[in-house]
């Protein structure tokens, strides 16, 4: 052990004195020379008789240097480093092909760590917490996939009472603008959540300066701790040291700010803030109105495994729906789901397998470009390497010169990889800016596992596009070459194995591109049907007011009433306005869904969802429609407080099937007035005014904007022209003049405006989907041309020769194009067998979620344009990638390719 | 005569003992004390040289002769010192079994 640590060292010594060791064997070895040349002159030669037999006596000078290099025990770094600089030079002097492979490469391991980077963020639920197998996820079972959020009495009343379980932490997802005392205007939005005081102990990770929630964190008399992320330090506060105990103004309530969690910590789903409460201050004695919570994760006690738990849960449950039948009606039982289960379900799992297949697919399309083009400098350089050989290089030192070579335009591929998939990156950050705020959409940044994924991707790059050539070049025919024979070099040529890899570009070519297509055609398909809205969308101006408090009219009864009538009498002085409505959809256009019971319709469980929409009578004139049957609700309905609602034409075709819907009775769980909500009666069905949620609930209930308080309004003004800027001036006035304190939040714009917002988004999925369609076609072509030119290359010859005998330009050209056909045709049908098995995953995947909204997009029907488009493009690629070559192999001329002067 | 495989580190060890030398004063050293019957091969003593030197067997400086020539001078570290007596006892030992062998056939 201590002779090796002692030649360790001595080896580094080497290294660092690299330049002076080789300095003093030179010494040494001339030193000999010249000691010898003296001893031969004594004997009575001459210098010139000495010299030449002092050097035959001593042998190869070089040969003995080299020798003792390799004791110093560094050759292998001195080979790399020399190997490096070599292949260096080789890149230089051969810029073009070494600048495809670069642009190739580049492209291939930007594109793969884009992806990798997107996907691990978005499905890292972990982000930063330390779970194990003993954390389990909490909800009610419902049934169906998705099971039901536990609200904050249930979720209470679970802490105290099991015993199973060491601790429980509550988590409420929300969004909260956050300002300092005093500068309201200067207000930022993130996304966090409100979280029971352990919520450390779970996640079981130290802030980088301040400290966790106190015991009295969640102690609504007091001033609420906040702790937050990194992320809000650095943008919010510019990481000021100075902030703990500052206040901290959250939606407007006082918080101090006590902690900052450490870089990349955002658990659970990328929240940036966690505000500790006990939820007592959102919860009344309406038991049915407590808050839901977004997560309830329990840690179980050592010694125990999941069922125990779970049988003692199911005991919790049922005094539950027994104490609450109401609220906690068809709840009899919770779900159980670890860390794993929760984040690996068969959506995240397909999501994940797309994007590492994408990713795979875009690499080893790089790869195989790459390989054709250094299989084609590997025969450019094949009498250089015959000479080496020749002089007795092995064949490792072949085959490790090439593969530098190929690691060389690989790891500068990665560099400039790593940058574009930077710049890629902060563009889609900056485009999803629509969604700030969202949780997974604050940012991806690279960090140190994606660098390590982007270096791992060039060596595996660098060593698959090298190794073969590498290997066929260290077995050339050394003689053969030497004699100027160009068929010799074929025994660089890999034959098969470049057919192969062609058919695999084309089919892995054809998989992406149709890829690109689907996801364009669903993203147009599936959002053109949704938005497809029966009204005129430029003749709707919609704007959301808040007062001061946060909540419109909380605390006074009516106060919606006085407004919208105000509003209406207002409005109806304004010329071309049509009229003004009240209702608390967000913009007008959405609003989250609540479960619904239908009576006498055990098949409605209480997973299904509704939206449910306060609306004023004056709802379907500001939108220019009319009541499909029954009757809208109306001014009397609004007087004698019925319990009345009407549905949508997606409402009735989720739950009608054929029957009428006016009559029908139901229930909407969440409503606040008493225990038991009641049933309501529909006594209309009006068109549907769709919605802008991906995977909006089943249809739409609108019920009487007085049923219920404290909800924020969005006003909805229609316009006889569009809704220009005098139609919001007015709006603007009239709302000030109605209510001074409030103010508008969203800006006041047609709902067209707001979709396009949307729009811009869906457009920038789209671009980004050509570009990476536009580049893997690129790819593609610079694969297809190098290798049908390297085969021309080997090729002249048989062309000089073809032409002299009289072979016309058309037959040279079906002698280039037609050896190709055949594995093109077959690289095209393996990329269309693995396109038709896309549908099904397709389908499986998002078909729950194309259902939802009530209208089945038939997969088929949107596939067969992308199927069409894909041949078509990748036909046109092949052909522009054989037609080059065939030009330029018209252009041979006969006598100087067979030699003759 | 050939020197036999793995005696040259041990031979050049012992010339050192005597003394710092360079390269070509060791070789001529050997022929000397052989009676002129090993030639030592340039090919095979500088690398053996610096292999002991890797060792820290022996160790070196430049130097000027007294002809005023930049060489290399090699000396014996005290590790070479110990190896020298080693080697001397395992050869001993070495001939002695073989002597055994050879005379009881």
């Amino acid at each position: 052990m201590v002779n090796w640590i002692r030649e360790f060292i001595n080896t580094l010594r080497s290294v660092f004195g690299l330049s002076r060791k080789q300095r003093e064997l030179d010494i040494e070895m001339s030193f000999h020379i010249e000691e010898m040349i003296d001893d031969l002159m004594e004997q009575g030669m001459n210098r010139e008789e000495a010299h030449k037999a002092a050097l035959k006596e001593f042998g190869g000078v070089e040969q003995i240097k080299e020798e003792c290099r390799e004791s110093w025990g560094i050759n292998v770094l001195v080979n790399v480093v020399n190997n490096f600089l070599f292949g260096l030079r080789i890149s230089i002097r051969n810029r073009s092909s070494s600048l495809l492979s670069i642009l190739v490469l580049s492209l291939g391991i930007g594109i793969s760590t884009m992806m990798y980077t997107v996907f691990s963020k978005v499905l890292d639920m972990s982000a930063g917490a330390d779970l194990n197998e003993r954390h389990l996820f909490v909800q009610w079972e419902t049934g169906q996939p998705g099971g039901l959020a536990i609200n904050s009495f249930d979720f209470k009343f679970i802490r105290d009472e099991a015993k199973s379980f060491e601790k429980f932490v509550g988590i409420q997802v929300l969004g909260g603008w956050f300002h300092l005392p005093g500068k309201r205007a200067d207000r930022e939005r993130y996304t966090g959540g409100f979280v029971s005081s352990n919520f450390f102990d779970l996640a079981n990770t130290n802030p980088q300066i301040g400290r966790v929630f106190s015991q009295q964190g969640s102690n609504e008399d007091l001033v609420r701790e906040v702790v937050i992320s990194d992320v809000v330090w650095d943008d919010f506060y510019s990481r000021d040291k100075e902030i703990l105990g500052s206040i901290l103004m959250v939606n407007d309530e006082e918080c101090v700010v006590v902690g900052v969690m450490p870089v990349g910590f955002a658990f659970p789903q990328n929240l940036q803030f966690w505000i500790a409460t006990d939820w007592r201050g959102m919860e009344s004695s309406n038991r049915a109105s407590a808050p839901n919570l977004t997560a309830v994760v329990g840690e179980l006690k050592e010694g125990l495994n999941k069922n125990e738990a779970s049988s003692e849960l199911g005991v919790i449950a049922s005094n539950l729906t027994t104490s609450f039948p109401m609220v906690n009606m068809k709840l009899e039982r919770f779900r159980l789901t670890s860390f794993q289960e929760k984040f690996t379900s068969p959506g995240a799992i397909a999501i994940l397998t797309i994007g590492i297949g994408i990713s795979f697919l875009v690499l080893m399309l790089a790869c195989s470009n790459v390989f054709h083009i250094i299989v084609s400098r590997t025969t450019a350089r094949a009498h250089e390497l015959a000479v080496r050989c020749s002089l007795g290089a092995q064949r490792r030192n072949v085959i490790f010169q090439i593969l530098i070579d190929g690691l060389i335009l690989s790891g500068l591929g990665a560099v400039l990889g790593i940058l574009l998939a930077q710049r890629g990156l902060n563009y889609l950050t900056q485009y999803l800016t629509y969604f700030k705020g969202h949780p997974g959409l604050n940012g991806f940044p690279l960090n140190f596992d994606v660098i390590l994924f982007s270096v791992g991707a060039a060596v595996v790059a660098g060593v698959a596009a090298s190794l073969i050539p590498a290997l066929r070049a260290s077995k050339i025919e050394i003689f053969g070459i030497l004699k100027d024979d160009t068929k010799s070099t074929s025994s660089i040529y890999v034959g098969r194995l470049s057919k192969i890899i062609v058919i695999s570009q084309v089919g892995f070519s054809s998989l992406l591109i149709f890829i690109c297509l689907v996801v364009n055609t669903l993203v147009w398909g599936y959002w053109a049907k949704i938005l497809d809205f029966p009204f005129d969308d430029k003749t709707v101006l919609s704007t959301v007011v808040i007062n001061e408090s946060g909540r419109f009219g909380a605390g006074e009864n009516g106060s919606q009433e006085k407004f919208y009538k105000e509003l209406h009498s207002r409005f109806s002085e304004v010329p071309g306005v049509r009229a003004v409505a009240l209702t608390n959809a967000q913009l007008g256009v959405g609003n989250t869904g609540e479960s619904i019971l239908i009576e006498d319709r055990e098949d409605v469980l209480p997973a299904d969802r509704a939206q449910v929409n306060l609306v004023t009578p004056s709802l379907l004139e500001v939108y220019g429609v009319n009541v499909l049957s029954g009757r809208m609700i109306n001014d009397g309905d609004i007087l004698q407080s019925a319990n009345v609602c009407v549905v949508d034409s997606d409402f009735v075709d989720v739950y009608c099937k054929g029957s009428n819907a006016v009559g029908m009775r139901l229930k909407v769980r969440g409503a606040k007035e008493s225990e038991d909500p009641g049933w309501t009666t529909v006594v209309g069905v009006i068109p549907n005014l769709k919605s802008m949620m991906p995977f909006p609930p089943k249809g739409n209930i609108m019920i009487p904007y007085t049923r219920r308080q404290g909800w924020v309004p969005t006003v909805l003004v229609g316009t006889e022209g569009t809704g220009g800027g005098n139609y919001r001036r007015a709006t603007r006035e009239i709302i000030q003049a109605v209510v001074p304190e409030a103010r508008v939040f969203g800006g006041i714009l047609t709902i067209k405006e707001r979709l396009d917002v949307v729009f811009g988004v869906l457009n920038t999925v789209l671009t980004v989907g050509a570009i990476f369609g536009g580049a893997i076609l690129v790819m593609s072509l610079v694969g297809l041309y190098s290798i049908i030119e390297f085969t021309n290359f080997q090729r002249q010859k048989e062309f000089g020769i073809r032409m002299a005998v009289g072979a016309n330009s058309f037959d040279i050209a079906i002698s280039v194009i037609k050896p190709w056909l055949i594995t093109i045709g077959a690289g095209l049908t393996i990329g269309f067998i693995g396109a038709m098995g896309l549908p099904y995953a397709i389908n499986s995947f998002i078909g729950e979620g194309v259902s939802a909204i009530g209208d089945q997009i038939t997969v088929t029907n949107l596939l067969i344009k992308p199927y069409v488009w894909t041949i078509l493009l990748i036909c046109v690629t092949c052909l522009v990638g054989m037609g080059v070559p065939c030009l330029r192999a018209l252009k041979t001329k006969p006598m100087e390719v067979m030699g003759v002067k | 005569m050939n020197l036999l495989q793995g005696t040259l580190d041990m031979l050049i060890l012992r010339i050192l003992a005597s003394g710092e030398r360079h390269g070509y004063d060791i070789s001529k050293r050997i022929l000397l004390l052989s009676n002129s019957s090993l030639k030592v091969g340039h090919g095979s003593m500088y690398p053996a040289l610096h292999r002991l030197e890797k060792k820290s067997l022996i160790k070196s400086r430049m130097g000027e002769t007294e002809k005023g020539r930049s060489a290399k001078f090699y000396q014996l570290t005290r590790l070479g010192l110990n190896q020298v007596e080693i080697e001397k006892r395992q050869w001993k030992e070495f001939v002695s079994v073989i002597d055994s062998i050879l005379e009881r056939g």
